[in-house]
């Protein structure tokens, strides 16, 4: 099979992060529009209203499988031309007095009203003095940062203008940051907490609500888990109200025990009720996985995934025997890399489609774990593949239940006689 | 005496009286403001039934044989519709993006098209590329045909000039701040034909088809009718084997599935004995002006959905071709309608509630019309004088009174849906959560449908599709318990 184009033969090399994407490489990133509405999709209790055409306003509501309606200006030629600020001042109105139960607003920019210049900010400053509810711009139209995790930042920086001084709990309470509930897997989290008798005050954003954001420092410890869209919330609430955060992963058995070993110690919380929980779930774990193992190892794994996954996943990976051949990241960051890099063989970011397909047939993986835009196609070329987020019947994939069910999961990739019938000859 | 009674006394509980009263899903539930329910009131817009342009043009595109549409705009412009085809087909689409960043926002998108071009026809070697617009393009007044005719030269000064022979160029202009998705592919449909369509001088024989937003399965069907039929034919955009393609490792990378419309089909449609549109407000401005242009009869049908629509189709097909409606035909036909009879109970006047684009739902209110059922409100995900106008045809025609949601939004049909509940809701897979919510089953067909397998492959056009339809349709209702009907026991 011939792997190379014909006109000039662009070698498969490793990509560093950080690279603006090259027009046209077929690239699988996304827009600021996207992340910010990705990390503020669920939030509760808060409208959200695009300002820019009906297509952003139509996709803005395929982000997150759970979220909350999605209203827009659906602004046309006319506002194009003549300004949409009084529509867009109209429908806010129109959105509160449909919605009356919120306590504030998203306004999200997008190219087009970015490109004409609309300031959003001023008719928030009004509606805001006027119906006493907090209206928050998010200045993201889709060409304004290379990436999602433009749109992620700025998302951020608006809850965090949301969060207010108050009394720290006595009782060991925590947040979970960057932990984004995808098929439930805040519950398993919320449920080994809860062993150790520490609750969660709100999941940013999984489970969350503006009361919620706007109490946050309740909490005595934020819990960060995506490294790359949440690390400067955290690191923001620790400068303003000296709250302190610890790096935790639930993907993978060390990686649960670890981060439950490292939230016991911040909260001072007993060692040995830790070790007991853990001792305790690791050995359900290591007994319903030990006669699974051998089909896992050894076997070759790639991966394609955003960007803070494919660390922790390479790193699970490994401990349940596989090889990572190969691991890219969409749109990571240099930290993204580090985690990933002891863990997995080729490492790249940004592939376009031409490079997925020649990593794959470059690298036969029996295993990829990619995302759902992606799956079809790995799919298409016959390997066994799992994708992200997965459908919320099968379940969360974090904590040890969690690993369970990828474990699973990966069972039925794996074993699937689809991918192995004899050809028909 | 019985002969003097003239009109028999109805006394006992109406139907409508029967019906359960919707609880409110929680006791907080407070209905909207009344003058806010209308959507031409209104300047917000909530739930749309359509989305913008690109997509439109993006799905003509990838009906042809290795073509990539290039999105000149930011990269969620193409990720999102990416997205979307994953979802309604699961099969893998390629589609690039100019990737605007702040720096094409200042300067214009000029860099980006050139250097996006030379990359794709670099590293893809597509047969064709369409340049398809944004509202970003748009704003900024990208001047599309000079930067195009930049990037085409510098690929001939580095790969030769033979590089212009083997990859086309089209370009849709399709600012998203405009129309909608169905107008895209309108536009697209032009601007393909207006870009390569010739006429050689001798006549052909081929009938040419413009599917619009039809599934797999449906342009399938439609090549089964045309054969059966004996009609030679080319189906302009034909995704039927591009967007769903069999598993199997490919022969060359990059990979690109072994079907759709070869860009020679194009170019022979100058000389086609007659062109139709099968969707009148996706893909008639294509037809429309190859007939103008080359005076190719040309031919605006609503889509074959029910009985009358493809007895339409046949007939028209019959009388152009000159060839007469084979036996086989008037056999599928036979058993639409046998299948017709055999379900009537479960079908008469049920009232139903339709929604999707307007070309889909045009052609499916006939065909409910013909099921004796009660077309209640119907939304127009996008606006449309034609399809409206057939509506209404067949509204009149059938003596049904329906409530025409020209254009609006889901959230006010779906108020009007809470109020007065059908007894079965037509649409797309976003109307799961209405559904759901007043308890009534959804039928699915038309864009977008995400949320079933297999539904890409089964055809709902032609008679069999027809009978396939019609078997989803009271296969939902036989599924779904009625409280206060009694047909089903």
């Amino acid at each position: 099979m011939s792997v190379c184009g014909a006109y000039g033969c662009v070698p498969l090399a490793a990509k560093p992060c950080g690279l603006l994407t090259e027009p046209g490489g077929m690239s699988q990133r996304s827009c600021a529009y996207f992340g910010a509405r990705y990390v503020l999709g669920p939030v509760k209790e808060a409208l959200h209203l695009v300002h820019g055409p009906v297509g952003c306003l139509s996709y803005g509501q395929m982000v997150r499988g759970q979220r909350e309606p999605l209203l827009g200006t659906a602004t046309g030629e006319a506002e194009i031309i003549f300004g949409g600020l009084a529509r867009l001042r109209r429908a806010l109105y129109e959105g509160l007095s449909l919605f009356p139960e919120v306590r504030g607003a998203f306004l999200y920019a997008t190219c087009a009203t970015g490109l004409t210049g609309e300031d959003l900010s001023t008719v928030a400053r009004e509606v805001e003095e006027e119906t006493k509810k907090r209206v928050l711009v998010l200045d993201c139209p889709g060409f304004s940062h290379s990436t999602q995790a433009g749109g992620h930042a700025l998302a951020y920086r608006a809850l965090s203008s949301l969060v207010r001084e108050g009394e720290r709990a006595a009782a060991p309470v925590v947040n979970l940051v960057g932990e984004y509930n995808v098929a439930g897997e805040a519950e398993e989290i919320v449920r080994l907490l809860a062993a150790l008798g520490v609750r969660v005050h709100t999941v940013l954003t999984g489970k969350t609500r503006l009361s919620e954001i706007e109490t946050l420092t309740r909490a005595r410890l934020n819990l960060l888990f995506c490294g790359s869209t949440a690390r400067d919330f955290a690191e923001d609430l620790e400068s303003r109200f000296g709250m302190p955060w610890v790096k935790v992963s639930f993907y993978g058995l060390s990686a649960t025990s670890a981060s439950l070993r490292k939230v016991a110690e911040a909260l001072g919380l007993s060692g040995s009720a830790v070790e007991e929980l853990i001792a305790r779930e690791e050995a359900g774990v290591r007994e319903w996985l030990r006669p699974r193992l051998p089909l896992f190892s050894g076997k070759r794994a790639l991966l394609v995934l955003g960007a803070g996954r494919v660390g922790p996943l390479a790193r699970l990976l490994r401990e349940l025997g596989f090889e990572v051949v190969g691991a890219a990241s969409i749109f990571g960051t240099p930290r993204d890399h580090e985690e990933a890099a002891p863990y997995s063989g080729f490492l790249t970011d940004d592939p376009g489609d031409d490079e997925v397909e020649r990593l794959l047939s470059l690298l036969k993986p029996d295993l990829v774990l990619t995302n759902a835009r992606e799956v079809w196609r790995v799919i298409k070329f016959g390997f066994p593949a799992l994708s992200f987020p997965q459908e919320k019947r099968r379940g969360g994939y974090a904590g040890y239940r969690g690993l369970l069910n990828l474990a699973r999961d990966i069972e039925r990739v794996l074993t699937a006689p689809v991918f192995r019938l004899p050809p028909l000859v | 005496m019985i002969n003097e009674v003239k009109e028999i006394p109805v006394t006992g509980i109406t139907y409508k009286d029967l019906r359960l009263e919707k609880k409110p899903l929680s006791p907080a539930y407070v209905p909207p403001p009344r003058e806010l329910v209308p959507s031409a009131k209104r300047a917000v817009c909530i739930d749309p039934s359509r989305t913008c342009m690109p997509l439109g043009a993006m799905w003509a595109t990838l009906g042809v044989h290795r073509a990539i549409p290039f999105v000149q705009g930011a990269q969620g412009c193409t990720t999102y519709v990416r997205y979307t085809f994953a979802r309604i087909f699961r099969e893998p689409a390629s589609i690039a993006s100019a990737s605007f960043h702040e720096d094409a926002a200042v300067f214009g998108g000029r860099k980006n098209l050139v250097r996006g071009i030379r990359n794709l026809v670099c590293r893809y070697r597509p047969e064709l590329i369409s340049v398809v617009t944004t509202c970003s393009s748009e704003v900024i007044g990208d001047d599309i045909q000079s930067f195009l005719a930049e990037a085409q030269e510098l690929l001939e000064e580095e790969f030769g000039p033979e590089v212009l022979d083997l990859t086309r160029f089209v370009v849709v202009n399709t600012p998203s701040f405009s129309g909608s998705h169905v107008e895209g592919y309108n536009r697209a449909a032009r601007e393909f034909l207006r870009a390569l369509a010739r006429k050689s001088g001798s006549s052909s024989e081929r009938v040419c088809f413009i599917p619009g937003f039809m599934m797999p399965g449906d342009i399938r069907e439609l090549k089964h009718l045309f054969s059966l039929m004996g009609v030679k034919h080319s189906v302009l955009f034909d995704i039927s084997e591009t967007l769903d393609a069999p598993l199997g490792p490919p022969q060359s990378l990059p990979y690109y599935p072994r079907g759709g419309t070869r860009v020679e089909e194009f170019v022979r449609a100058g000389d086609a004995q007659a062109i139709f549109s099968l969707s009148p407000d996706a893909g008639s401005a294509g037809a429309k002006w190859l007939k103008k242009r080359y005076q190719v009869p040309s031919f605006v049908l609503p889509m074959p959905l029910g009985v009358g629509n493809t007895d339409r189709l046949v007939k028209t097909l019959s009388e152009v071709t000159g060839r007469g409606i084979p036996e086989e035909v008037r056999y599928e036909r036979g058993i639409l309608l046998d299948a017709m009879a055999d379900t009537l109970h479960y079908t008469m006047m049920k009232k139903v509630a339709l929604a999707g684009d307007p070309d889909f739902v045009a052609g499916v209110f006939r065909f409910v019309c013909e099921l004796g059922m009660e077309p209640t409100y119907v939304l127009l995900g996008t606006k449309s004088a034609s399809a409206a106008e057939e509506i209404w045809k067949v509204a009149e025609e059938y003596g049904k009174r329906p409530v025409v949601m020209n254009g609006g939004d889901q959230f006010e049909w779906e108020q009007a849906l809470k109020e007065d509940r059908p007894d079965v809701v037509l649409g797309h897979s976003r109307c799961v959560n209405i559904a759901r919510e007043i308890g009534v089953p959804l039928v699915r067909f038309g864009f977008p449908v995400y949320d079933r397998v297999g539904y890409q492959r089964e055809p709902i056009v032609a008679y069999r599709g027809g009978e396939r339809f019609l078997a989803r349709l009271v296969n939902a209702i036989l599924d779904h318990h009625y409280p206060d009907d009694r047909t089903h026991q």
